[in-house]
C-alpha cells in the first residue's frame, strides 16, 4: 500500500483558517496580535523569507511591523531597536531574520529578546520551559512536526520515535515536546545523531522517523520498519538528471519507501510550509497569554 | 558473571579529594565557598539530605547555613529570603529543597534563584542552558550519574543510553546531559517510562540503563541484556523480610540484576552517595566564577 503523504500545504492551510477565526475574536475584545520582525541588510533570501511572513500576517489579521536596518548598522543600534520592541505594548513577538551580517552576535541579539516575547523559541527561559513541561515558545520546525502528525490523526503515546539530528533547532526542541505527558506526546523518544553507530538499528524499530541532516537518501527502505511514518525535514539542491532543473530534496529516499512506509512527508510541500504558519500561531499565542487568555 | 559494582562512596572521596585542592586555593585568596539551603517547614526527606549536605560541607571546606522558613510562610516571604541571598556577595550557591508545602509556588520560587547561583540546576534558564549545552550548572543527582559512570570507565560516548523516567528533576536532565557534543556525553539517547507498553524491549537494548522511575524493585533481570551497565537512581523505602525493619532499596532488583548485568550502582552506596558532592563542586564553580 502507498504510503499516505502529509501535506503541508492542506495542513498549513487548515491551520490559518482556525488562526483567522481566532483573531476574530481577539479583535472583538480589541487585541490586535503584532509581529514585529527585524531584517538587516538585503540580503535576497531573507527579504523573500519576510515577504512570505508578511503575507501570512495580512491573511491570519496579524499585525506586522518590520524594522528595516541598514547592513552597516552598529550592534549598539541594533539592541537599541530591539529594546524598543521589547517595551512596545503593541508588539507580542519578535524575530530577527537570520543570517545577520558578519559583525553583529546573532547571539547577543537574539538574547537580547525578552522571552515572553522570543516567538522563535530560542531563549534559555523559553528551553528550560518547554522541556519542564511549562508553556513556552517552541522552534517552528519542531511544532510544526509534532502538528501536522497529531492532525493527520497520528498518535504518539507509546510510540517510539527516532530522531535522527541533535541540533538546538530541531532534535532538542522535538524531543521536549513528546516525552511531554500530555496528549500530543508521551512518546519514547531516542535522539541519534547521523554519525550513531548501527542506526539502522534504531530507525528500523521506529514508529516514527524524523530526520534533518541534509543528506540526499539518508534514510532508505531498508532502514525502516513497514508502516513507519517519516517526518523528512531535510532540503538539498540536486539537478534532476532528465530535465536539468534544480530541484530540493528531502534526506527519505521518497520514491524508494513509499510502498513501504506508512506516512510521509514530502519535500518540498510537507514540513517547510508549515513554518511561517507556526510563527503565526506561536504569534497569536503570545497575543493571548499577554491579554490572560489561555 | 557477576557485575563490577561501581562504588558511589569511594568515587564520591575520590571527587572530594579533588575539590579540597581547589578549595585550598581558593582560600589562598580569601575566598570561602558558601552553599545556602531553603528549608520550608519540615519534610524529613529535605531534613535527611540537610544533615548530608552539612556534613559533607564540613568535611569538604566549604561553608554552608540553612535558611528555614516555618510550613506557613507566604510566598512573599520565601521569595524575599531568594533575593536576598542573590544579593549577598558572601553566598556562592543557593539550593531550595523540594517539595515546598502545597500552598507555595514551585516554580516561581527556582525561577527566582540567580542562574549564577542555581547550583542545583532547578531555575527553567538553567534547564534551557543545559538542553542548549551552554555553561550551566547540572542538577546534582544526573551530575553524579555521568560522573560515577566516567570514573568508573564506562563513558556513554557512542553508547546507546536508556533512560526509564522522564522527570524534571532526574530524566530530563539525563537526556540533556547525554546527548551533547562533549566528552563524557555524545551518546545516543532513548528517554521512556514507566507506562510505556513494551518497555523490555526497549530497556534490552541499551548499553548503559539508568533507572529513575521511583518504583522499588521495578528493573527485573529480564529487562536487562546480559553485559548492560545497570545505573539505579531509584530510593525507595521497603521492609526488610527478615527484621522488619525498613530499609533503602533502588528501582533495580538488585540481586537478580547483578547477574547479568556488567557493572552495576548498589543502593544505598551508589548514585546517592555522589549526589551531595555533585552540589559541592558546582557550588566552588560558582564560587570560582562569582569571584574572577
Amino acid at each position: 500500500m502507498a504510503a499516505t503523504i502529509l501535506d503541508g500545504k492542506k495542513i498549513s492551510a487548515e491551520i490559518r483558517e482556525e488562526l483567522k477565526n481566532e483573531t476574530k475574536k481577539l479583535a472583538a475584545r480589541g487585541i490586535i496580535p503584532g509581529l514585529a520582525g527585524i531584517l538587516v541588510g538585503e540580503d535576497p533570501g531573507s527579504v523573500t523569507y519576510v515577504g512570505l511572513k508578511s503575507k501570512a500576517c495580512e491573511e491570519v489579521g496579524i499585525k506586522e511591523m518590520m524594522c528595516r536596518l541598514p547592513e552597516t548598522v552598529t550592534e549598539q543600534e541594533l539592541l537599541r531597536n530591539i529594546d524598543i520592541l521589547n517595551k512596545d505594548p503593541k508588539v507580542h513577538a519578535i524575530f530577527i531574520q537570520l543570517p545577520m551580517p558578519k559583525h553583529l552576535s546573532e547571539e547577543k541579539a537574539l538574547a537580547a529578546i525578552v522571552p515572553e516575547k522570543d516567538v522563535d523559541g530560542f531563549h534559555a527561559m523559553n528551553v528550560g520551559h518547554a522541556w519542564m513541561g511549562q508553556p513556552a515558545f517552541v522552534p517552528a520546525v519542531a511544532i510544526a512536526i509534532q502538528e501536522m502528525l497529531v492532525r493527520s490523526g497520528i498518535s504518539l503515546k507509546d510510540k517510539e520515535v527516532v530522531i535522527v539530528n541533535v541540533d538546538n533547532m530541531v532534535g532538542k526542541p522535538l524531543a521536549s515536546l513528546l516525552v511531554q505527558d500530555n496528549d500530543k506526546g508521551r512518546a519514547n523518544v531516542t535522539l541519534c545523531y547521523p554519525t550513531t553507530p548501527n542506526l539502522a538499528v534504531y530507525t528500523r524499530r521506529a514508529d516514527v522517523v524524523v530526520v534533518s541532516v541534509n543528506k540526499p537518501k539518508f534514510i532508505t527502505a531498508d532502514m525502516i520498519k513497514e508502516g513507519a511514518v517519516l517526518a523528512d525535514f531535510g532540503g538539498t539542491f540536486v539537478e534532476d538528471p532528465v530535465t536539468k532543473k534544480r530541484k530540493t530534496v528531502g534526506d527519505v529516499d521518497a520514491e524508494g519507501v513509499k510502498e513501504k512506509a506508512g506516512a510521509i512527508t514530502p519535500v518540498p510541500g510537507g514540513v517547510g510550509p508549515m513554518l511561517v504558519t507556526m510563527l503565526m500561531l506561536s504569534t497569536v499565542n503570545s497575543a493571548k497569554m499577554a491579554a490572560g487568555i489561555v | 558473571m557477576t557485575a563490577e559494582i561501581i562504588d558511589g562512596r569511594k568515587i564520591a572521596a575520590e571527587i572530594q579529594g579533588e575539590l579540597k585542592q581547589k578549595i585550598n586555593g581558593l582560600q589562598a585568596k580569601g575566598i570561602v565557598p558558601k552553599l545556602v539551603t531553603i528549608l520550608v517547614g519540615d519534610d524529613p526527606a529535605s531534613l535527611s539530605y540537610l544533615k548530608g549536605i552539612t556534613r559533607t560541607c564540613g568535611e569538604t571546606g566549604l561553608v554552608t547555613e540553612a535558611a528555614k522558613l516555618p510550613a506557613d510562610a507566604t510566598q512573599k516571604q520565601l521569595l524575599d529570603k531568594i533575593n536576598e541571598l542573590n544579593r549577598d556577595s558572601n553566598v556562592h550557591g543557593i539550593l531550595l529543597f523540594l517539595p515546598l508545602p502545597k500552598h507555595l509556588n514551585a516554580l516561581e520560587a527556582e525561577s527566582a534563584i540567580s542562574p549564577e547561583k542555581d547550583v542545583d540546576g532547578t531555575n527553567p534558564i538553567s534547564a534551557g542552558k543545559l538542553l542548549l549545552g551552554e555553561d550551566t550548572f547540572y542538577p546534582s543527582t544526573p551530575f553524579g550519574v555521568q560522573e560515577l559512570l566516567v570514573r568508573s570507565g564506562h563513558s556513554p560516548e557512542g553508547k546507546h543510553v536508556v533512560i526509564v523516567g522522564r522527570s524534571n528533576i532526574v530524566g530530563k536532565p539525563l537526556m540533556g546531559i547525554f546527548v551533547q557534543k562533549s566528552k563524557g556525553a555524545n551518546a545516543t539517547v532513548t528517554v521512556c517510562h514507566t507506562a510505556t507498553k513494551d518497555l523490555v524491549a526497549i530497556t534490552k537494548q541499551a548499553d548503559i540503563l539508568i533507572a529513575a522511575m521511583g518504583k522499588a524493585k521495578a528493573v527485573t533481570a529480564d529487562m536487562v541484556r546480559e553485559g548492560t551497565v545497570v545505573i539505579d537512581v531509584g530510593v525507595n523505602f521497603m521492609p526488610d523480610p527478615v527484621t522488619g525493619k525498613n530499609k533503602q532499596v533502588g528501582d533495580v532488583d538488585f540481586e537478580a540484576v547483578k547477574e547479568k548485568a556488567s557493572a552495576i550502582t548498589p543502593v544505598p552506596g551508589g548514585t546517592g552517595a555522589v549526589t551531595s558532592i555533585m552540589l559541592m563542586v558546582n557550588t566552588v564553580k560558582a564560587a570560582e566564577k562569582l569571584t574572577a
